[in-house]
């Protein structure tokens, strides 16, 4: 059994070692760069699938929470920088879409692109890396919806706050995307 | 709505296993880069941006003149022809300038020039930029009317204004009474030019420098650089 590290939802060291942020005050764009940084960047890196794309991510995030800090109403930051990021990542998908080059497929079944076949099997000896490859072939609806849940344990009502769509589109898109994941790792 | 919801065994399975995925660590100085970068942008990064700006359209534009009109860039409507450029069909209002059957002039780094249009009083200059989408560079007479532009997007840094829309790749700043949009800046693109620093395929700052000696050259500006 492999020895899987710790998550980075909201009970992670990751959170919890750092300071306990205050949910009156706002923080600086500083203060958010420095300690939500590797939160923000562990997030926008299951999102984006690897590294190159999580650094565009995380900037095009932190360029929006700058912007944004503005007119934040104290609350649930670790949230809004979690919506943040996941409509900056969908924005980037539409726009990457709009590319002429590049065509998703039409299948709506078809939310897993290619086999993995025996270099999965091969693969799946580092597990977490081979079920980040998995999660990051997900098509991007469903992919962002099984992060904030299974990632980063949200609610289903967070996530459809969060991205903004039905609960019911929620849950469906988590149990499909889920589905994909369990019938490619049993490949 | 309550969040009770029935999952099956294996969904548990898949949930829990990818709640143990583990945190992933930036690559070394990435978070501290951008923390260091934070003074750029709130300081001179757009004096650089302004300064360039000016020392460009200064001698290119030529045109000032105290009653130059204040001009709100139809942001709409510039990012419809950047788009139409962009998929290789201008607007029919544009008129492509004629290079004389000369080839593309190429700038720095990844960015290329490939068509020059212009129309009545509006210029697009549009660049290939690798694999990335095309930019468009408008410019058109007259000081920008920053009023008129959304609040949230204007920058106001050591006297050099600029108004941005990182969501749409926006960029307009004005330089000696003529209005500059740049449009179809990807996050990176727009991240480097607001901090003046280069970028992978050549600084954007550099870039629109180019640009607009592109478009003097071009259309005829005069050009005292």
């Amino acid at each position: 059994m492999l020895a899987l590290a710790t998550p980075i939802g909201l009970s992670s060291p990751v959170v919890e070692n750092r300071k306990a942020p205050d949910p009156a005050s706002i923080p600086t764009w500083e203060e958010v760069a420095e300690d939500y940084g590797r939160f923000l960047y562990s997030l926008a890196y299951r999102l984006a699938g690897n590294h190159h794309d999580a650094q565009d991510l995380v900037q095009e995030v932190l360029l929006r929470v700058r912007r944004g800090l503005v007119n934040y109403k104290p609350g649930n930051f670790e949230g809004w920088l979690s919506r943040i990021t996941t409509n900056a990542f969908l924005d980037r998908v539409r726009k990457q879409k709009r590319r002429p080059t590049v065509s998703m497929p039409e299948d709506a079944e078809n939310f897993i692109q290619g086999s993995p076949g025996i270099e999965a099997e091969m693969a799946a000896a580092d597990l977490p890396q081979h079920l980040q490859e998995l999660l990051a072939e997900l098509q991007p609806e469903y992919r962002a919806p099984v992060v904030l849940k299974d990632v980063l344990g949200y609610s289903y009502e967070e996530i459809a706050a969060n991205l903004d769509i039905p609960i019911g589109t929620v849950r469906s898109r988590i149990h499909r995307g889920r589905g994909r994941l369990k019938e490619a790792l049993s490949v | 709505m309550s969040e009770v919801f029935e999952e099956e065994a294996w969904e548990a399975d898949i949930s829990a296993m990818l709640g143990q995925l583990p945190a992933v660590e930036p690559p070394p100085g990435f978070l501290a880069n951008a923390v260091d970068r934070r003074p750029l942008f709130a300081g001179r990064t757009l004096a650089g941006l302004g300064l360039a700006a000016v020392a460009v359209f200064v001698a290119a534009a030529g045109m000032g003149g105290l009653d130059q009109p204040h001009v709100v860039p139809e942001l709409d409507a510039l990012a419809a022809r950047h788009s139409s450029a962009a998929a290789g069909v201008p607007d029919p209002d544009f008129e492509a300038v004629d290079r004389a059957g000369g080839p593309p002039i190429s700038l720095p780094g990844n960015f290329e020039a490939e068509a020059v249009f212009e129309a009545e009083e509006l210029s697009q200059s549009v660049y290939a930029t690798g694999d990335d989408d095309p930019v468009s560079v408008f410019s058109q007479p007259g000081s920008v009317d920053w009023e008129k532009l959304p609040a949230e997007g204007l920058e106001v840094l050591e006297g050099n204004k600029a108004w941005v829309d990182s969501d749409a790749g926006v960029l307009v700043f004005e330089a000696d009474d003529s209005t500059v949009t740049v449009v179809g800046l990807s996050s990176s693109e727009l991240s480097d030019l607001l901090s003046g620093l280069p970028g992978a395929g050549g600084g954007l700052v550099d870039v629109l420098r180019d640009a607009t000696a592109v478009l003097s050259a071009e259309l005829g500006f005069p050009n005292l650089g």
